[in-house]
């Protein structure tokens, strides 16, 4: 997961609905009037009046930042009460019992009790409100507890909002294909994003709270409705890319069988066609699903379509190219700059000879490499994969190649070929793998129901509240 | 990660969100790439002059951005999910990088070109700078520049709005 800072929080608490937004704003809109008046001014002005003029919209920008800076202190001090408070209870507890520490916990816990009371159904409220209680503590949370958090807030029960057909030509979506297509790029895959990248944007669509947006409640709820699998649409439209024209063909089916068994209830004798609209309830709600697998394709298309642009503008092949001289470069370095092994231990003499004639084997060696390289006739992925292992013993690998009878160099070339690819057959594994199981179907109920919310809370409590960053490396080595 | 500015308690930041939110579809949009761009002029010029070493470069500033939304913003660093040579994912194993680590010596069990199997001592983590709990990179250009965002992001807002007024938006 990559880095990802905020500045703001609450910020829900301030536009949450009920209140009318315009009045407000009126309250506190005039806070702003020198900011908006000072840059008029340094608009205003031009000629000999503008640099004036930009002292005086900078002096507001200012002030603004040192209101903010205050504030930060501010909470940066009642932090630390909360922490040498803390700190008190935790040593008193050596001297007397461990009870004040649980009394702690529970009130933690009977905090965040309150926040759910307050819960309006969105997963951003959920983070906020325990942002509140807590301080911060989900949104700096290790990844697998932010998926425990999100499927509590998921569980607790949603706001059935209104959905609005997705419209695939808004400003949102074609920022979402750039990124798509920023991604498919990065990972050098054809059409097919990383197991990061599909689990980034189900957290992301965990926690989406703009109501226009789609997001893994509405998706949950549409699942619902329409009796379609949730889990297939949330890793399709997270970005599974492989199963979405299947998806879609299931979902026409699916849709058409609904239609039919409308027909027949309509068509029968039975006096009672009420579970006719009940079905064209499921229709509804099967079209939005439809909907949102089909704005997920034409995403994947669009961002596949930018992809194979680049790949014709020749982009990949001047990255493997721009590796590849920076690699030369540096192998031609190192050996014109290994002076000390051409100087005799005993005498101290450097030995000049020696030196030249191996520098010229060195770099004749570097030249047929090229020259090899050149005509070797290895596909792009082999080249990348050559081009990472350094110069001197891809030169030594190409020349084995080269040398090699016509079996030895296919098998090079699958060898290679499976090497360079970003990520090779144990794909489909690790993509199994890697997608979250702690995102089932969140079991819906009319009643608000806290326990896996109460669950993740607890396994909270249990961390102490002490966060760290991920300090593990992949391979398990504990780095700090 | 950093003290977050809590918005109930300023004026001004409650009129910048509202601002956001009663935006209509034009003006926000143009708040966005501003914001963006401005913002993104800020974070990642610092990032760059704070990363030192060409492994800082290519791990933690690759990829650094804003990103903006109806809530806010926020700054993001680190996202390039390409393996680099060897095999290291930025996106996954930045930390090292950020927070430096403390050298360690292990024990290794290793084997001679003969195949004589033996342990000895070897001291990890050298790569890395020593560990500092706060970040040397991302999160001290956060820290150092926090206030300053939210401010350039607040005074985005109330120039967008001001030129839309005057009919230069869209």
């Amino acid at each position: 997961m990559a880095i990802k800072i905020d500045f703001l929080a609450n910020t829900r608490d301030v536009v949450r609905g009920g209140q009318d937004i315009e009045e407000t704003f009126e309250k506190v809109a005039d806070s702003l009037d020198d900011v908006a008046r000072d840059g008029q001014r340094a608009g205003d002005k031009l000629g000999d009046g503008i640099r004036k003029g930009q002292r005086v919209a900078s002096d507001a920008t200012e002030r603004l930042e040192r209101s903010f800076k205050d504030l930060a202190d501010e909470s940066k001090q009642q932090t630390r009460r909360m922490e040498t408070d803390f700190d008190q209870v935790a040593n008193t507890k050596k001297h007397q019992t461990s009870e004040n520490i649980r009394e702690i916990k529970q009130e933690a816990l009977a905090n965040a009790s309150e926040t759910f009371s307050s819960f309006n159904g969105s997963a951003s409220s959920f983070a906020d409100g325990v942002q509140g209680t807590l301080g911060g503590l989900i949104a700096s949370l290790p990844p697998q507890l932010a998926a425990v958090g999100a499927v509590g807030a998921l569980a607790i029960g949603f706001i059935t909002n209104s959905l609005q057909q997705a419209d695939t030509t808004s400003e949102e979506f074609k920022q979402s294909v750039s990124e798509w297509t920023a991604e498919l790029i990065d990972s050098g895959k054809v059409g097919q994003v990383s197991v990061g990248f599909i689990v980034d944007e189900l957290k992301r669509l965990a926690t989406e709270s703009d109501a226009a947006q789609p997001s893994l409640a509405k998706f949950a709820d549409v699942a619902k409705r329409s009796g379609s699998s949730y889990k297939d649409l949330a890793d399709g439209y997270a970005g599974n890319s492989d199963k979405l024209d299947e998806l879609i063909r299931k979902g026409k089916a699916h849709r058409e069988e609904l239609e039919k068994s409308q027909a027949a209830v309509l068509n029968s004798s039975a006096a009672d066609k009420s579970a006719a609209v009940d079905i064209e309830g499921k229709i509804k709600a099967q079209d939005e699903y439809n909907n949102y697998l089909d704005q997920a394709a034409t995403r994947a298309k669009n961002a596949a379509e930018q992809q194979l642009n680049y790949a014709k503008a020749g982009g990949p092949e001047m990255e493997t190219k721009a590796a590849q001289i920076a690699q030369l470069d540096a192998a031609y370095d190192d050996a014109a700059g290994a002076v000390s092994d051409y100087i005799d231990e005993e005498s101290g003499i450097f030995n000049g000879d020696a030196y030249l004639a191996a520098m010229e084997a060195k770099t004749k060696a570097l030249h047929d490499y090229q020259s090899n390289l050149a005509t070797s006739g290895l596909g792009p992925d082999a080249e990348a994969y050559l081009s990472t292992l350094g110069a001197q013993d891809a030169a030594t690998l190409v020349q084995a190649y080269v040398t090699g009878t016509d079996a030895q160099k296919g098998r090079f070339q699958a060898v290679w070929n499976e090497a360079g690819k970003t990520s090779s057959g144990a794909y489909k594994t690790a993509l199994e793998a890697g997608l979250p199981k702690t995102l089932p179907a969140p079991t819906i109920t009319p009643a608000v129901d806290t326990s896996s919310a109460q669950a993740a809370l607890n396994r909270l409590a249990a961390q102490k509240l002490t966060i760290s960053v991920e300090g593990l490396a992949r391979n398990g080595l504990k780095i700090f | 990660m950093g003290r977050l500015l809590d918005v109930r308690k300023s004026r001004e930041l409650q009129a910048a969100v509202i601002a956001m939110k009663r935006a209509n579809r034009e003006v926000r949009l143009e708040i966005y790439s501003r914001a963006r761009r401005d913002l993104g002029g800020e974070w990642v010029p610092a990032l760059r002059s704070r990363a030192t070493t060409d492994m800082q470069q290519r791990v933690l500033v690759k990829g650094a951005r804003t990103k903006v939304n109806t809530e806010g913003f926020s700054m993001v660093a680190a996202t390039s999910t390409k393996a680099l040579r060897e095999g290291l994912v930025p996106t996954d194993d930045w930390a090292g990088f950020e927070y430096g680590a403390r050298t360690k010596r292990v024990r290794v069990q290793t084997s001679s070109r003969k195949g004589k199997q033996y342990t000895r001592t070897q001291t990890v983590n050298r790569q890395f700078h020593g560990r500092q709990k706060e970040g040397q990179v991302v999160m001290k250009s956060a820290s150092v520049l926090g206030t300053r965002l939210v401010a350039l992001w607040v005074r985005t807002i109330v120039e967008t709005y001001r030129d839309a007024a005057s009919g230069d938006v869209v």
